[in-house]
């Protein structure tokens, strides 16, 4: 049996972290990790006693660099047979090592994560130096799954893992940003370029019309709740804006390991959360015996890639007056670059300092980490302050074992009025592009021109005043008790904690009719969310029938609250005090100065789950796993759902017959999988009649019940193949998958008369997702003076809505006479978010739209790519590295909302700027802007996404010791270009313009530009 | 998993560490959740407050869209015309005022959600077992009101017990049933309504407002009992004297309280009309700092009309308009001190150069320019599909508050005196008693310094009710009366006769096989 794997599991020791290094540039760091986690693992062992032994001492150095490596396992070969132990040693800091082996044995054996093993027979020496050769295979890893690990090569479902050296660079406000573009099947889009802007992450396509469409986020094993921790907004003239991401109060520098449970065999563990994939994030620990100290620091300035071609004031007046305007009046006699006044280069910074110390029974590490990141519009940041505490001790010879994860965080979020939903006025940035370039910031000194027909946005800048803070807390602890060397239980508590509040005040100086009136106005929006977490797992090992079995059963409870207070004043007094710190300054004698709500929810999930893992010799591998999962959530007739799934896996390249070819391949596996999951994100209490009192004094019904009401299932099936060719030089992954969403959650339109017009249903109809993955690794240079290695992924996705006898519009499309206008249609046949629209043709003689088929709204497009692809290429030279990373996704459309909102020629005539091309085209300014295919870009795009250059100082060659482990000095620079045809300022956006809370996607209405950044990063190790 | 497992398994959870296993009762937080009990039903909890929840369903009432779009657009009274970039809004108001709507139209099918969710509502309360008698009446109007709309603009009626299941298909009342039902329960609820004495009694049902919806279903019962979804015609109709009759007997009812009578008649839409009008029969109630009737002039106003800055929408139609022939007629146009002083705007309509003030009435401020410079002149002349900033003659009915020009405070009017005496004489002149007819109308124009008819048409009936009670929701209705609403009109062709009948929405057909399309949808 392989005892590596055993303890591993229960000794709780993320050994996962271990997977990244099986490359370069091995820092000494990486190898400290393996020599405690070695001795973790030999610990328990008896050496031998009265066995006559000789000592065999040594240096194990690298090949390549010739640098010692510490860490390296030695095992005497044969040992366990002969004396009933294994008899192994592991090399020091400085490489050496020193074994005791019984006479009659003349075999050690040299194993290190990412080294090739290295066999050498004694033959009587009592000095043996190795020279270990790296191994590029690259199916050797471990990886986190569900409630534990596998080596990688031995998965049978689809799961990819990323670590640290995977990560993106430079200024990340949350982890899903370390992913983005670097696994096949997995789609990571921002919003928008806020800082912490929120982030879809798609894992093989989108499933869900009305149930969530994120995967669940397991944080040391902690599933997270899933919900919005800080308040969205009515921000004022902005119309809603989104809640910034979740996720962002876990720090980056904090992540060791994140792993993707793409397909159903994988995520069927997590049962009724797992049908959008599963996303396990690892945090750091120490591996080490000695006492360590990180600190780390970075610099970054970024700017906007690209402004909009907007008309000049002298231009402007030109084309106002050629479209109808009185240049007299719409000249105001200044020139004003209206992006300039919003836009900024931004600074941010980033500061981290983790320290830690393991023994051989344990380790801890405690980190605090500081990060205040500027947005490229004034007045928006986020400031996070976090503290980690990771620990775990053993006691008993590994009988009890305890694991600690404690992390906290204080975010401050700071806003500016960039919104979803903004009317003709436009929010921020819609009010900057528009804004007539005559006319000045100021009336006067210090008084902003504002009217009733302009917006000012330097005057929105000034008079808004909005922030948030979120103190939040995950915690988890673990015991692990090992009966025997084959049974094992542990149990599990995690809580997490989220408290925010978001005040935002506008000054009655602001000349917006509905703030001025009414003497401005401040909200306080406070949210809280907080879930229990208990689970109790047992886990069986044993050899069987000529295999190994693996078995996990277990028993989980979590419990998630959520609350929210509101409050609104209006009618200040005065706005000499700041508002928001005194929202009681109102004149609530004449006036209702104060609005006020609050809610509440509870629910529950309780689950028994397992799993069956079977390895027969290497060549035939079994998963199957089983979950039961009950929720609140569902209605009384449905409580419990079942959640099956089986994968088979055959590893030809340990065949017999397979041996003429393993000189060339390596590996070769081929597995498929089938399974069940479900995904009940949908609001609770569907399934009863619910009364709600309202601020009128009134009592309504709010629902119509669905006693039957359950969760959404994704029945996916796929196979696939990974291989290693030549030696480890080329190795990848092919799949192909099938999934099938049935009993969509949806919210149907329900027969009046009725409390209100829909009820929550699992509706009849099919969201169909299929695709292609595929992932090549090649490491075209490996010598000990240069490596090169490229990794490239790709994924095809088809997508398309089946058996659906109702159709539902979505996709709002705001803006001056537009009301009541959507661009998006899910429907039978058509992928989900389909555009759905008149054809534009181009203009008549008299520059008015000409629209296909008799103005027929119809099927032109969606918004999700056919095509995405990432591309990394990674470069070490001596002490330099480097790495290149491309993304880019095809086959697409986005849907410029800003453009048929603005950029309209019957503006100019309405005393607004549009664009140069705009003012150029035959359009009449008496053409109404009809959302058309028009304003319909493709959105086809390939980005430098990330770029890092990196040198390691060689602190000894400056005669500064070995004290310090390292310095490494870097350069990131992110998004530094775009190749795309689109016209606004980046394809990759997605404005929320749902519509009943009917999600679209892929529609661009003035969203906060994405930054072009650079990072100055250097990070110190003692 | 079977019952005695789980058990098991949660026993031994149990015993390794604290927690037990959960029976996953679903409870609501921050509100009352109830189980649909066996066979559907649920009891609505306090009834008093759920009256209050029926009477706020009416706020939907009294925006620019939903109910009050339908009501308006499709007249020759209002108009939504596009204006460049302006108002095209997926073409929704150029449809309804073409008569070129589908089942898809929005407004459509949100007139539908809102009227019918009244209609639920207020059953919830009908038959809730701890509502008073008076609650009872109250509710009972309230789902007369609601259904009077639903039966008017649909031809058909659906209806759910609060019993059923709640995945029954409600039942459909076909109009004349309808019709019965609404009679019905009008009929229960009298006794049991208490009298107006004021105009603040106005906001809860009374017997004047029972009566004055009783009016107005026999002044219309021609028209539902011959237009139906299976046939609907468009006129003329043939009234039935003793239809009229009750129409007469009805607004009689209304005239035997004192308290009711002819007002001031900008007094009936100023921001303190609870005070200062007396012919207030059915409204929103409504005070300084709540938001109302705002829509109604912010819908219709520039851009650059102080105080509102908004939105330069409806306006009437040139032929409208144009049947205003006598200007000293108060409702045309009136000079209101405390409102035009400051803001430059008159009641009624508006016409020609606009100002930022007005002294007095022939003392103005400044002239306004529109946003691209121009003057700002109201021009009777609008195109449906390409108007300019300045085309329309726009309509001041509802006062501008000037100190709180977005929460005004003016109670929002559905039935109101005047609108009574009018039914009265058009019953009198469809009996033939021309005579009585005229007396009544010059009552009113006397009241509102117009010269006085000599003498007396259907034409001049349908007219007057336009003079008198342009924008307050009812053209649809009288044009449809006269005979009147398919013929061609300003900015619209002549129209089908089932455009008499909006059409049930699509998605209210997807939901519920018992309804019908209206034939030629």
């Amino acid at each position: 049996m392989n005892k590596t794997r055993q303890e591993s599991k229960y000794l709780n020791l993320h050994i996962s972290s271990i997977s990244w290094l099986f490359t370069w540039p091995a820092g000494n760091d990486k190898k400290i990790l393996l020599s405690a986690l070695t001795v973790l693992l030999i610990s328990g062992l008896n050496f031998g006693d009265s066995i006559a032994q000789q000592t065999v001492t040594g240096t194990v150095t690298d090949a390549g660099d010739e640098t010692t490596i510490p860490g390296v396992n030695v095992i005497v070969e044969g040992s366990a047979e002969a004396t009933g132990s294994t008899i192994g040693a592991t090399t020091n800091l400085d490489g050496e090592y020193s074994i005791n082996v019984p006479t009659e044995l003349n075999t050690l054996v040299f194993t290190f994560v990412g080294y090739e093993r290295q066999v050498v027979e004694i033959d009587g020496r009592t000095q043996i130096d190795v020279a270990m050769q790296r191994d590029v295979s690259f199916l050797e890893d471990l990886v986190v799954v569900g409630y534990g690990t596998e080596r990688q090569e031995d998965a049978t479902g689809s799961v990819l893992s990323l670590s640290e050296r995977d990560f993106n660079r430079g200024v990340i406000s949350s982890p899903e940003q370390l992913l983005q573009g670097r696994i096949a099947g997995v789609q990571i889009t921002s919003a928008s370029g806020e800082p912490g802007a929120g982030v879809n992450i798609r894992i093989r396509g989108t499933s869900s019309v009305r149930g969530g469409n994120q995967p669940l986020f397991v944080v040391d094993g902690v599933p997270l709740s899933g919900n919005d921790v800080t308040p969205g907004s009515e921000g004022i003239g902005a119309g809603s804006q989104s809640p910034r991401n979740p996720l962002s109060f876990l720090n980056p520098d904090d992540i060791e390991n994140i792993s993707v449970l793409k397909d159903a065999s994988a995520a069927a563990i997590y049962g009724a959360r797992g049908s959008n994939g599963v996303v396990l994030i690892t945090t750091k620990q120490t591996t080490g015996l000695e006492p360590r100290l990180t600190v780390s620091s970075s610099a970054s300035m970024s700017n906007i890639r690209n402004k909009i071609d907007l008309l000049s004031a002298d231009e402007y007046v030109q084309a106002g007056s050629s479209a109808g305007a009185d240049p007299d009046v719409i000249d105001f006699g200044s020139t004003t670059d209206w992006q300039d006044q919003i836009f900024r280069t931004a600074m941010s910074q980033d500061y981290n300092i983790s320290y830690g110390s393991g023994s051989e029974t344990g380790s801890y590490r405690l980190s605090l980490g500081y990060a205040d990141q500027q947005g490229i519009i004034e007045n928006s940041a986020l400031e996070r302050l976090t503290a980690r505490i990771n620990a775990s001790q053993s006691w008993l010879d590994d009988l009890l074992s305890l694991d600690l994860n404690i992390t906290t965080s204080r975010i401050h979020d700071s806003y500016a009025p960039v919104g979803n939903t903004a009317g003709f006025e436009g929010d921020l940035v819609g009010a900057a592009l528009q804004a007539n370039p005559t006319r000045p910031v100021f009336e006067s000194e210090g008084i902003y021109m504002q009217s009733s027909d302009f917006r000012n946005p330097a005057g929105m800048l000034a008079y808004i005043d909005d922030n948030s803070e979120t103190n939040r807390l995950l915690a988890n602890v673990g015991g692990t008790v090992n009966f025997t060397d084959w049974l094992a239980y542990r149990a599990t508590l995690g809580y997490e904690n989220s408290e925010s509040v978001r005040r935002m005040g506008a000054s009655p100086n602001l000349d917006f009719a509905d703030i001025r009136d009414r003497g401005g106005r401040a909200t306080i929006d406070n949210w809280y969310v907080n879930s229990q977490l208990m689970e109790h797992t047992l886990n069986l090992q044993q050899l069987l029938g000529g295999g190994e079995i693996d078995v996990l059963g277990g028993f989980s409870y979590q419990r998630f609250e959520n609350r929210s207070d509101w409050l609104q004043a209006e009618f200040f007094v005065t706005d000499e005090i700041p508002i928001v710190d005194n929202v009681g300054g109102v004149n609530n004698d004449d006036n209702k100065a104060f609005t006020a709500s609050s809610q509440r929810t509870v629910d529950e999930i309780q689950s028994f789950f397992g799993r069956v893992n079977y390895n027969y010799d290497d060549r035939y591998l079994l998963t199957s796993n089983f979950r039961v999962d009950g929720s609140t959530k569902f209605g009384r007739n449905n409580k419990y759902g079942y959640f099956p799934s089986l994968a088979l896996a055959w590893r030809l390249s340990n065949e017999e017959f397979f041996s003429g070819l393993s000189s060339t391949v390596n590996e070769l596996k081929i597995r498929g999988s089938y399974g069940i999951t479900g995904n009940q994100e949908f609001p609770s209490n569907v399934s009863l009649a619910v009364f709600r009192t309202n601020n009128d004094g009134s009592l309504t019904q709010s629902n119509n019940p669905n006693p039957d009401i359950q969760w959404e299932e994704t029945v996916q099936w796929g196979v696939g193949t990974d291989f290693e060719l030549f030696d480890g030089r080329l190795g990848g992954t092919i799949e192909y998958f099938n999934k099938q969403t049935q009993n969509l959650i949806f919210r149907q339109d329900f027969a009046q008369p009725a409390a209100v017009d829909f009820q929550w249903v699992n509706l009849d109809g099919t969201v169909l997702n299929r695709g292609w993955e595929f992932a090549l690794n090649t490491s075209i240079v490996n010598t000990s003076r240069l490596f090169w290695r490229v990794d490239y992924n790709m994924s095809f996705l088809h997508n398309e809505v089946k058996d659906l006898d109702t159709f539902v519009n979505t996709g709002q499309i705001h803006g001056q006479g537009l009301s009541g206008a959507y661009a998006q249609r899910i429907a039978e046949g058509q992928p989900l978010f389909a555009f759905y629209m008149r054809e534009f043709e181009g203009f008549d003689e008299n520059g008015l739209g000409i629209y296909a088929n008799n103005e027929e709204l119809d099927f032109v497009g969606d918004p999700i790519p056919d095509f995405t692809l990432g591309f990394t290429n990674s470069f070490a030279f001596g002490r330099f590295d480097a790495n290149v990373f491309m993304e880019g996704a095809f086959g697409f459309q986005v849907y410029n909302n800003t453009a048929n909102a603005i950029f309209l020629k019957g503006n100019l005539r309405n005393g607004r700027n549009v664009t140069r091309e705009i003012a150029d085209s035959p359009e009449s300014p008496n053409n109404f802007g009809e959302a058309s295919t028009r304003f319909l870009e493709d959105g086809d795009y390939l980005r430098l996404a990330n770029v890092n250059i990196g040198y390691n100082v060689d602190m000894a060659g400056l005669g500064l010791g070995t004290s310090v482990r390292n310095v490494r000095i870097g350069l990131t620079g992110q998004n530094l270009f775009l190749i795309t045809n689109y016209s606004g300022f980046d394809p990759e956006v997605d404005t929320d313009k749902s519509i009943d809370g009917i999600p679209s996607l892929g529609i661009d209405y003035t969203a906060f530009p994405r930054a072009r950044t650079v990072t100055f990063n250097i990070r110190l190790e003692i | 998993m079977n019952k005695t497992s789980k058990y098991l398994f949660c026993l031994m959870a149990v015993g390794l560490l604290i927690n037990g296993c959960t029976d996953l009762t679903d409870q609501v937080e921050d509100g009352i959740g109830r189980e649909v009990v066996e066979g559907g039903g649920v009891e609505i909890g306090d009834p008093g407050a759920a009256l209050t929840g029926v009477y706020s369903q009416l706020n939907g009432m009294r925006g620019a869209g939903e109910t009050y779009a339908l009501m308006e657009h499709p007249s020759d009274e209002m108009i939504g015309p596009t204006r460049g970039t302006d108002w095209s809004d997926f073409g929704v108001w150029r449809q309804l005022h073409a008569h070129s709507w589908d089942p898809s139209h929005g407004q459509v099918l949100n007139a539908w959600n809102l009227l019918n969710s009244g209609v639920f509502r207020a059953t919830q309360v009908v038959e809730a077992s701890s509502a008073s008698a008076r609650q009872v009446a109250e509710a009972r109007f309230l789902r007369a009101f609601f259904m009077f709309y639903v039966m008017d603009f649909y031809g058909q009626v659906p209806f759910r017990e609060t019993d059923a299941a709640p995945n029954d298909v409600p039942s459909v009342l076909n109009r004349s049933e309808a019709f019965d039902f609404i009679i019905d329960d009008l009929n229960e609820a009298y006794p049991e309504l208490p009298s107006l004495s004021s105009g603040a009694d106005a906001g809860t049902a009374s017997r004047e407002a029972a009566d004055f919806l009783l009016a107005r279903l026999y002044l219309n019962r021609a028209v539902y009992t011959t237009a139906t979804p299976e046939n609907p015609s468009a006129g003329p109709f043939t009234f039935e004297d003793a239809d009229m009759d009750e129409v007469i007997a009805r607004v009689e009812n209304i005239e035997e309280n004192d308290y009711l009578e002819l007002t001031e008649y900008f007094d009936n839409f100023h921001w303190d009309n609870t005070t200062l009008s007396n012919e207030l029969i059915f409204v929103i109630d409504e005070t300084e700092g709540s938001s109302t009737a705002f829509n109604h002039f912010f819908m219709t106003l520039h851009y650059n009309n102080s105080p509102t800055g908004c939105c330069n929408g409806f306006t009437t139609t040139a032929e409208f308009y144009n049947t205003f022939t006598d200007d000293s007629d108060v409702r045309k146009s009136s000079y209101i001190p405390e409102m035009s002083e400051e803001t430059g705007i008159l009641a009624g309509f508006l016409e020609g150069q606009q100002y930022n003030s007005f002294d007095g009435p022939d003392d103005p401020g400044e002239p306004l320019n529109d946003r691209g410079g121009n003057p700002l002149v109201f021009t009777p002349e609008v195109d449906l599909f390409y108007s300019n900033e300045r085309m329309g003659v726009r309509v001041i009915k509802y006062l501008v508050n000037p100190d709180q020009p977005d929460q005004p405070g003016t109670d929002f009017i559905f039935f109101r005196f005047a609108d009574a005496l009018l039914m009265k004489a058009e019953a009198h002149f469809r009996k033939g008693e021309t005579g009585d007819a005229l007396d009544i109308i010059n009552e009113i124009r006397t009241h509102r310094n117009a010269d006085e008819l000599g003498s007396l048409d259907e034409q001049a009936i349908l007219d007057e009710r336009g003079f008198e009670l342009y924008w307050e929701g009812w053209r649809r209705q009288d044009q449809i009366r006269f005979a009147d609403f398919t013929n061609e009109w300003d900015q619209k062709p002549a129209s089908e006769d089932y455009r008499i009948i909006f059409p049930i929405p699509q998605r209210a057909l997807d939901t519920n096989p018992n309804l019908i399309q209206t034939m030629g949808y």
